[in-house]
């Protein structure tokens, strides 16, 4: 038994401490698997196997690093593996459109809800959000982990480079790239949308033109 | 500092991870250089679009599930019956420290194996009785013992076949008993690497 207890490394007493800290973090963890995943069914199979994988090695927790940094190591690692078991996930590739939409016009993508800049005072529509998520499920693993890590979590370049297990000059590079392959992608999104929209009302016109004559 | 180096470094200047002086220098940049400007900004924007994404709401039995697969993890961890020697092997399995060496272990051992027992029928024996290959040596050991001088039928009379060459003299007699895996290892393996070099 006390073998077991070894090789589980997880005490009784700690049981009560980790089941705390799950209702404490599952809602932020869920919420940084939506971003990292794109969809729920997928964001809560991932905070669930990352949960888990931390109570399997609950022993090895150090109590000085916040909970849920130490979990988002974990979560980001159980990502990486879970994707290469599985592409299908990264359907979408830099070169394809993103989704735009069904209705509304191309300023929608990089519109400025509130030029007051406070984040807590800007409310995004529903079309902006899914692009923004459309863009950040194209990025390349490690940029959209770094990113969602630091704008979304609001982490700092050491507590990121912690989390990710990799140096402050690789943190800075994979946000600064992770940054502009986004405005990149959400410029090319504005642009094939107002683009096609020109294509429609040129073709409508033709064809009112094409009657009259 | 020119405008490459200072893209570069809009990032952390806009997240304020900057030290002092590279901060300065950026600030001072951006004020004269309305590219760089431009630059920063639409950095900024990006910045400010993902930090106003709304906070995405779990499942209301998220946590109670979470906390069940948990439990049962806890309480039925698939434990192979080993008597007093009980085992836990998902904890094994999730434990790299643990499980790398043994496979190493195994590897190692099954090339131990399949090089001591894949070994040549013939030895490759040249005429001077050198060039044994190590496999060969470590698979049979010695034959140091002289080999049994036949009788030959010539002309039909039985005469004493002619003795080996000197090579095949004994060097090491020793007394092994005829058990083939005694006989195998009968010498550990740097004797051997001594003595393949005494044949030539």
């Amino acid at each position: 038994m006390e073998l077991a207890r070894l090789f589980t490394g997880v005490q009784k007493n700690d049981r009560g401490e980790f089941d705390a800290l799950v209702h404490r973090s599952h809602r932020h963890a869920y919420n940084i698997a939506y971003r990292l995943t794109g969809n729920h069914a997928d964001a809560e199979d991932l905070t669930q196997e990352s949960f888990l994988r931390a109570f399997r090695f609950f022993d090895r927790y150090n109590r000085e690093m916040p909970f849920e940094n130490w979990l988002y190591r974990i979560m980001s690692r159980v990502f990486i593996d879970e994707l290469r078991k599985r592409p299908k996930i990264q359907a979408q590739s830099l070169d394809q459109p993103l989704f735009l939409g069904d209705g509304g016009d191309a300023d929608v993508l990089l519109e400025i809800p509130d030029s007051a800049f406070d984040p807590e005072q800007i409310m995004l529509s529903d079309a902006l959000e899914e692009n923004l998520q459309a863009a950040l499920n194209t990025l390349p693993n490690e940029f959209r982990i770094a990113v969602i890590l630091a704008d979304i979590e609001g982490m700092c370049y050491e507590e990121i480079a912690e989390t990710m297990n990799c140096s402050l000059g690789t943190v800075r590079s994979r946000l600064h790239r992770g940054r502009k392959q986004l405005r990149h992608r959400l410029t090319m999104a504005a642009r094939c949308k107002s683009e096609s929209a020109g294509q429609n009302s040129g073709r409508a016109s033709g064809l009112f033109s094409g009657d009259s004559a | 500092m020119n405008c490459n180096k200072v893209s570069n470094l809009l990032s952390a200047f806009m997240d304020g991870e900057l030290l002092g002086h590279e901060h300065r220098l950026i600030h001072h940049h951006l004020q004269s250089c309305a590219d760089c400007r431009s630059e920063y900004e639409e950095l900024l924007h990006m910045k400010r679009l993902l930090a106003a994404m709304r906070l995405r709401e779990p499942g209301q039995r998220l946590a109670v599930s979470i906390v069940e697969r948990v439990s049962l993890e806890g309480a039925n961890p698939a434990a192979v019956d080993l008597g007093p020697w009980r085992v836990q092997v998902p904890a094994l399995r999730a434990n790299p420290l643990f499980f790398s060496p043994m496979i190493g272990l195994g590897v190692g051992l099954t090339f131990f194996g399949i090089l001591l027992w894949s070994h040549p029928t013939r030895p490759p024996v040249e005429a001077d009785g050198s060039h044994r290959s190590l496999v060969f040596e470590l698979a049979n050991p010695t034959r140091d013992e002289p080999p049994p001088r036949v009788q030959e039928l010539t002309n039909g009379l039985m005469r004493e076949a002619a003795p080996r060459p000197a090579a095949y003299e004994p060097r090491y007699p020793m007394e092994v008993p005829d058990f083939p895996l005694a006989s195998r290892m009968r010498h550990p393996i740097p004797v051997r690497f001594v003595t393949a070099g005494m044949y030539r």
